[in-house]
């Protein structure tokens, strides 16, 4: 699991740009959105189709994204239960 | 006064203007699935139909425009070879989907300013044309710059048209934004869940009334293009600002002086998708046009794009002139919650004015206004009457100007210099580059710009890449760098920053040129809203070329 989390933390400041963000500033539990990092709904998408390159889950709308993105650790725990790759 | 003179439509379902309307009135559609991992709806051309478009050593692209132009033009008998004809082409992607993503392979690729150039020479015009990409606007955009290039006298007749062909390109990009719907779209429903996508292209050939030779019958029967404006949001990138504000500002500037009982419809952009179709009940009820029928077609061709604003026109034109607004294609259940006027069974109409309205990525709306009414079009005040605004550019004055050098590098500026907008590090080099240079400019100015023009020639072709790779690699593709593939998404950036929320417009060019690029300009100061305008040219062909030169111009005021 904290491998996982660490390993999306990396995978997430790729894939938004958080050019001034390390895995080390990004905390388990703040929130990713409306917290500090500035993201707005295309972050949503781009964390959408981060799932679906690196762990085979697609999603089917920015909808059912909320819950799963509110935080590292909420998104690891999802992916853990439903990565196909 | 600019008349349309004649018109065309090119679709899936039609090659006349005609054809097309008898379609969508019997309920003809080429929308069909594609798909089937991940399924989407789409109006496409036939193989049968490309080929017989097909025009020897043009893309198929540049092909429907050639087309859709010859078709407008068979209807008249006018000399397009004289240098006082010109042609715009309004368009999101152009070429796009002859573009490979490292370059190997583009034998078929020319740039959209280029594409421009050949389909202008081949069919005979002698002007330079250039085109108009604002997303999806870029339709009625480019009809606004021609009404104004007319009015100001720089050209007695312009054909403007419309044109793009979906490729794996667009399909993947609005994917990855997942606006797509897998059922025929439905525009204003409760139940909408997204657009389809569709091919067409669409032209209108405009003249100017009053420099015309012989005022014949033919132009006393044609409509008026009355009023067009253009703003920006200033909001956010890919959505609508909720309640419309821009889109209302866009109605109220091109709606001045007439009131809602003088219209037969507002025909809406009706992308069928959550935010825009929300956004434009909302701009339509607050605009006091609740009780005017909307309109929208997007049921029937899909959204196509750089046609689409034309296509719009041109359909609303025909069905108003049979005394009908037609009906909304898809539409049922009312599912949004501005109070508007909308039905998906024809409706009767006795006027013979309308209003359109669009929006499109990078915060962009426009409204225009047509009419071939004498009641409404008497409200015009004649042009001897109209407060003349001097084209002069001699009465534009530079309050800023910048330049970049050889050595810019706008990352390194924007760490030295800028550094408190984290969003900086996800534009795209183009975008990187106007939003430092903008920066720069506008720091040292006392002046505040309330529009933006633009100018380049590569449009966005780093990100086009950049998608196409993406693609290639994971057969998908990353929101945020599909929508720097719109290159005026450059324009929003500086908008949103700045906020700006005049005009925000981008025209590519086949090469730079001064006096096409001072004529774009000067319309816009006669007849925009503007009397501060941040112009420029940036543009990005390669990895290591950045071209940037602003100004800052505002146009004194004669007491």
């Amino acid at each position: 699991m904290e491998e996982l989390i660490y390993t999306l933390k990396k995978q997430i400041i790729e894939a938004l740009n958080l050019e001034e963000v390390t895995p080390e500033d990004m905390k388990d539990n703040i929130p990713l959105f409306g917290g500090g990092f500035g993201l707005d709904s295309i972050d949503v998408l781009e964390l959408i189709v981060l799932l679906e390159k690196n762990y085979g889950i697609e999603l089917q709308s920015p909808a059912e994204a909320k819950e799963i993105f509110t935080s590292v650790r909420t998104m690891a725990e999802y992916v853990m239960q439903n990565r196909k790759k | 006064m600019v008349k349309i003179v004649s018109t065309n439509i090119t679709s899936p379902i039609g090659a006349t203007t005609e054809q097309n309307y008898q379609a969508y009135i019997h309920d003809v559609s080429a929308l069909a699935c594609y798909g089937s991992d991940k399924p989407y709806v789409v109006s496409l051309f036939t193989d049968e139909q490309r080929e017989q478009m097909a025009v020897d050593g043009f893309s198929s692209f540049e092909s429907l425009v050639i087309r859709s132009v010859q078709e407008a033009l068979s209807h008249l008998n006018i000399d397009i070879t004289d240098n006082r004809t010109l042609f715009i082409l309004s368009t999101t992607k152009a070429n796009v989907a002859e573009l490979s993503a490292d370059g190997a392979d583009d034998r078929c690729y020319s740039a959209p300013g280029e594409a421009a150039q050949k389909i202008a020479e081949h069919l005979g015009f002698s002007t330079i044309p250039f085109v108009v990409s604002n997303a999806c606007i870029s339709g009625i955009s480019a009809q606004i710059i021609a009404m104004r290039m007319l009015e100001a006298g720089m050209y007695d007749k312009v054909v403007v048209c419309g044109a793009d062909i979906i490729s794996q390109f667009m399909i993947a990009g609005f994917q990855s934004f997942m606006s797509l719907s897998s059922q025929p779209c439905r525009p204003f429903d409760l139940e909408r869940n997204g657009l389809n996508l569709g091919e067409a292209a669409a032209t209108v050939v405009l003249v100017n009334s009053s420099n015309a030779a012989g005022g014949d019958d033919s132009m006393r029967d044609a409509w008026t293009i009355v009023s067009g404006a253009a703003t920006n949001d200033a909001y956010h990138l890919s959505a609508p600002s909720p309640m419309g504000d821009g889109m209302q500002q866009a109605i109220h500037s091109a709606f001045e002086g007439f009131s809602a009982d003088m219209i037969a419809t507002v025909n809406a952009h009706g992308t069928a998708t959550m935010f825009n179709d929300q956004m434009e009940s909302k701009a339509i009820e607050f605009s006091g046009l609740s009780d005017v029928f909307v309109s929208a077609y997007k049921g029937c061709f899909g959204h196509t794009l750089g046609a689409a604003g034309l296509l719009d026109t041109i359909l609303t034109i025909r069905a108003l002139e049979d005394g009908i607004v037609p009906p909304v294609r898809g539409f049922e259940t009312k599912g949004v919650s501005g109070r508007i006027s909308i039905s998906n069974k024809c409706q009767p109409a006795d006027k013979r004015s309308f209003l359109k309205i669009i929006s499109g990525f990078g915060g962009c709306n426009a409204a225009t206004l047509y009419s071939k009414e004498q009641s409404l079009l008497q409200r015009i005040p004649d042009e001897a009457c109209r407060e003349l605004r001097v084209p002069k550019s001699t009465e534009l004055q530079v309050v800023g100007e910048w330049r970049a050098e050889s050595t810019f590098s706008p990352v390194q500026v924007y760490k030295q210099s800028i550094g408190d907008y984290p969003k900086f590090y996800k534009m795209d080099r183009l975008c990187q580059a106007a939003f430092v240079a903008s920066e720069l400019i506008l720091r040292d100015c006392a002046e505040k710009p309330t529009s933006i023009i633009l100018f380049n020639r590569s449009s966005s072709i780093l990100s086009d890449r950049k998608h196409l790779a993406a693609l290639d690699k994971f057969g998908l593709s990353s929101p945020s760098v599909f929508l720097y593939t719109l290159p005026n998404i450059m324009l929003g950036e500086i908008a949103i920053r700045h906020q700006i929320h005049g005009e925000s417009s981008l025209y590519i060019l086949e090469r730079r040129d001064e006096k096409l690029m001072q004529q774009v300009i000067d319309a816009t100061i006669m007849f925009g809203e503007s009397d501060c305008i941040l112009i420029g040219w940036v543009d990005c062909p390669d990895e290591q070329t950045i071209e940037v030169e602003l100004k800052i111009l505002k146009r004194k005021r004669l007491q």
